[in-house]
């Protein structure tokens, strides 16, 4: 009597096995490597975003915007107050309070490892809880930054994270937060598995259950488990896949933060890859020669790179935010494409045959990159400055990059630049503010480009507390660096997405992260 | 015997030693992990506290003296990247890789030896010319490109077997496996058939091979007088014969299974070992590096032992110079 029924019950479980109305699958490129919330890593962020969220949420243009948070203020230059959300509560049902967001900051101001948040939480001197529902900021220097910088690190409870161990995160008794999904675990090297929180305090439940985040890195991999039905959403989708993702399925594109550049050695009297036509080193820095970069400025067909290498993946650019992002300046004209002219300057600037240069580059961050530098040589050579492409794995590039007590081993370098908080600001005190180890400033400059009043613009946005004006200061920031050239900008990759033909996506964020909120069925 | 062991071992041993240094020196003279970790807008400050959390300010000699004292205890390291042991990391890829590896092992015998001994028999025949040139594409198209090939007619197109991934798992021993349950098989399948097309063609191959070489032989022609069966004549006289150059390919072959499989591993978003270790060297984890290098020699060690072990039972001349030796 007993055999058939499980019979059938196995049957019926065998020919239900495929996807659930209720459940999603997103694959995405790059894997979750940890599953504690403050060991700060992109990947990591994209699918904790679900589950712990941040004081500050940031919309698709990453701009901050109130969350946990519902306001903030700072009452005086350095000191903030931050007035939390009322009724919010974890997944285990306990309430968000202020000691949450005391615990959270200070958790990752003082954990261990080799990737935290200090470096967006740096400014802060101390927090302390003057309520149950405001936080009091205390900041070591001015800034007006700090609502930026709190949109990163998500919020873990004080009671359930306080000594919580790796292991306490993936699934145990750690992993709650105030977001709509419950981190259920995770599985190194294979997949993120996530259930929903029906008592998230937010107004629209997600209508997705059960939601799984499988790492897939090979491209043609990722695509073909969307066609196959496997998985219902993917994201990065190169270039070459795009046409085919459209017409089998859907296809989702933002322009991102990512932004592709070169930067060129102008700071030194003699730089190392340059040589004049019979391979001597030149005496003089070609570079420091403000015609000489407007030169190669005017050679590169950014568009084209654009279009052809990137396949329509990239948008061209020399600004260092993209359109509808804080510090995206209208007034800059669109970067000219003029060989003839380059050709010109160069003779003017007493290279009438060119020289020759060696363009350093990675090969294994970004699909295009090595293609994209390929590219970039040969437009330079076509203008007579006869370039070699030198392209080298990241850990390799940073290294000679930045090179020993004398500088990098480099003269021109192309890479890429991203910050979680979106905002230019940390672009402009990364790669162009003078590099200076003991403000902080400088950081990722490699080539040592400084401008003493580009630096003085730098530090009056970054106590401008009215955001109107402030705003006007970072545009005027980029204008100003785009007209000396501080960096030869290229282009912003664009972040993309597959999804299956009867999904949704809204707002797709500039930082590339799917958010289950924002898929719904159609 | 023992002796043999024993020097085996310490063969082992200086390998291991003499590879750690290596990877030590490999990985610091190419560059900083630290600059791969941290965000790009890290302030100096910064970048300086994960060089220190990571023991990276101290002279490689005082690293390296580190690892040996810690190693004395156990403790490969911990890995930049998961901020876990290195061990424990890589343990836990490790069943992943092994199951793909046996499946595609147990299709290379199952296949691959028939298959060999009907080509070594029937040498003539159309079918046995057939098996002959497809062992050739399958030694010679790429696994990357047939992995590509298998998902896009077996998943996208037929929609058969699932693209990727390991599907559901059961608990066996305590490990997580795929072949346990219908949807983990069903994810295995492709994977390995990729991984094993190579090995059923080489396994195919040297069959045939030793079967061509045995026919002719005396002692086949000597059975054969003596009225044995057919059967009794190819699946004891001939298979036995020609075991020894296929358990020594099998042998080592599993053992590249395992240690390379990571391209069908990254086609088939498989979760095991092959992708960790790239991935490791890509962000310059050394403490992963050097456990993983670890393991896979101590692996081929074992894995040479038991193959010589079979060859004693395999051919009496092993066993017979093995006893002398005592």
């Amino acid at each position: 009597m007993l055999k058939p029924a499980c019979l059938a019950t196995a049957l019926a479980l065998c020919l239900s096995a495929p996807v659930l109305a209720q459940d999603l699958t997103i694959a995405i490129k790059a894997s979750v490597d940890a599953a504690d919330p403050h060991q700060l890593y992109s990947p990591n962020r994209n699918v904790q975003l679900q589950v712990y969220e941040p004081l500050l949420y940031q919309d698709q243009y990453l701009k901050p915007q109130p969350w946990l948070a519902t306001s903030w203020e700072a009452v005086e230059p350095k000191v903030w107050l931050i007035h939390l959300r009322e009724g919010v509560k974890f997944a285990n049902g306990q309430p968000f309070t202020a000691d949450d967001v005391v615990f959270s900051i200070e958790r990752g101001l003082t954990i261990e490892g080799a990737r935290t948040y200090r470096s967006y939480l740096k400014d802060i001197e101390s927090i302390e809880a003057v309520d149950p529902l405001t936080v009091r900021i205390t900041t070591k220097v001015e800034t007006s930054f700090l609502p930026e910088n709190l949109t990163s690190i998500g919020m873990v409870s004080h009671i359930a994270a306080k000594d919580a161990t790796a292991d306490d995160f993936n699934g145990g008794s750690a992993a709650i937060g105030t977001g709509p999904y419950k981190w259920v675990s995770w599985t190194p090297g294979q997949d993120v598995r996530l259930e929903r929180n029906d008592n998230w305090w937010g107004e629209n439940l997600p209508e997705w259950e059960k939601v799984t985040y499988r790492f897939i890195p090979n491209d043609s991999a990722r695509v073909a488990a969307l066609l196959a039905g496997d998985v219902d959403v993917i994201d990065n989708i190169p270039g070459n896949f795009s046409g085919q993702i459209r017409e089998r399925a859907q296809l989702v594109e933002a322009p991102s933060v990512f932004t592709v550049y070169l930067a060129l050695d102008r700071a030194r009297d003699v730089t190392p890859q340059v040589t004049d036509s019979a391979g001597k080193p030149l005496e003089s820095n070609p570079f420091k020669d403000p015609k000489v970069v407007q030169a190669l400025d005017l050679s590169i067909n950014r568009e084209g790179i654009a279009q052809r290498i990137m396949q329509g993946g990239a948008v061209p650019t020399n600004q260092y935010s993209p359109d509808g992002f804080s510090g995206y300046n209208v007034s800059i004209s669109a970067p000219e494409y003029n060989p003839a002219k380059a050709r010109e300057l160069l003779a003017e600037a007493g290279y009438p045959d060119g020289f020759n240069m060696t363009l350093a580059c990675y090969n294994d961050r970004f699909s295009g990159d090595a293609q994209t530098c390929q590219a970039l040589a040969s437009m330079f050579t076509s203008v007579g400055v006869r370039t070699t492409v030198d392209a080298m794995p990241a850990s390799v590039f940073f290294r000679r990059g930045t090179g020993n007590e004398n500088g990098s081993e480099f003269s021109a370098m192309m890479a890429g630049y991203a910050t979680p908080t979106g905002s230019p600001m940390n672009f402009y005190v990364a790669l162009i503010q003078t590099n200076d180890p003991k403000a902080g400033t400088g950081s990722n400059n490699r080539m040592k480009h400084s401008n003493p009043e580009i630096d003085q613009m730098i530090k009056e946005a970054g106590v401008a507390f009215d955001m109107d004006e402030r705003e006007k200061l970072l545009q005027g920031i980029a204008a100003k660096a785009v007209e000396e050239h501080a960096m030869l900008n290229i282009m912003f990759l664009t972040s993309s997405w597959g999804l299956r033909s009867d999904l949704v996506m809204e707002e797709p964020r500039g930082d590339g992260f799917t958010m289950i909120r924002n898929i719904r069925s159609n | 015997m023992l002796r043999w062991l024993f020097e085996r071992l310490f063969q082992a041993c200086l390998v291991i030693a003499a590879m750690s240094i290596i990877v030590f020196i490999g990985v610091n003279v190419i560059g900083n992990p630290v600059d791969i970790l941290i965000p790009p807008d890290a302030s100096q400050a910064e970048r300086l506290r994960a060089i220190e959390y990571l023991g990276l300010d101290k002279p490689l000699w005082a690293q390296y003296l580190d690892f040996l004292r810690n190693l004395f205890r156990g403790d490969l390291g911990t890995s930049y990247v998961y901020g876990a042991p290195a061990l424990g990391v890589i343990l836990q890829r490790l069943p992943a890789t092994i199951e793909l590896a046996l499946a595609a092992m147990l299709m290379a015998i199952v296949i691959g030896i028939p298959l060999g001994l009907y080509a070594g028999l029937r040498a003539d025949r159309w079918p046995a010319k057939l098996l002959m040139t497809g062992s050739i594409l399958g030694f010679s198209l790429p696994t990357f490109w047939v992995g590509l090939m298998l998902i896009m007619v077996f998943s996208v197109q037929l929609g058969w077997v699932p693209a990727s991934g390991r599907g559901d798992t059961a608990e066996f021993l305590g490990v997580q496996w795929s072949f346990l349950t219908r949807d983990g098989l069903s994810h295995l399948l492709l994977p390995a058939i990729n991984l094993s097309l190579f090995k059923v063609s080489l396994v195919m191959r040297l069959t045939r091979a030793g079967v061509q070489e045995v026919l002719p032989q005396d002692y086949i022609r000597y059975a054969r007088a003596r009225g044995l069966t057919e059967k009794r004549v190819i699946w004891v006289h001939v298979l036995k014969n020609i075991m020894i150059p296929v358990v020594t390919i099998i042998g080592l072959e599993f053992g590249s299974l395992i240690a390379f499989s990571v391209v069908t591993e990254t086609i088939f978003a498989w979760p095991g070992m092959g992708k960790l270790i790239i991935d490791s060297i890509n962000v310059l984890d050394r403490p992963i590096i050097v456990a993983y290098l670890m393991l896979i020699v101590l692996m081929f060690v074992c894995i040479n032992l038991i193959v010589d072990i079979l060859y004693a039972f395999l051919d009496p001349r092993v066993r017979l110079s093995a006893r002398g030796t005592k």
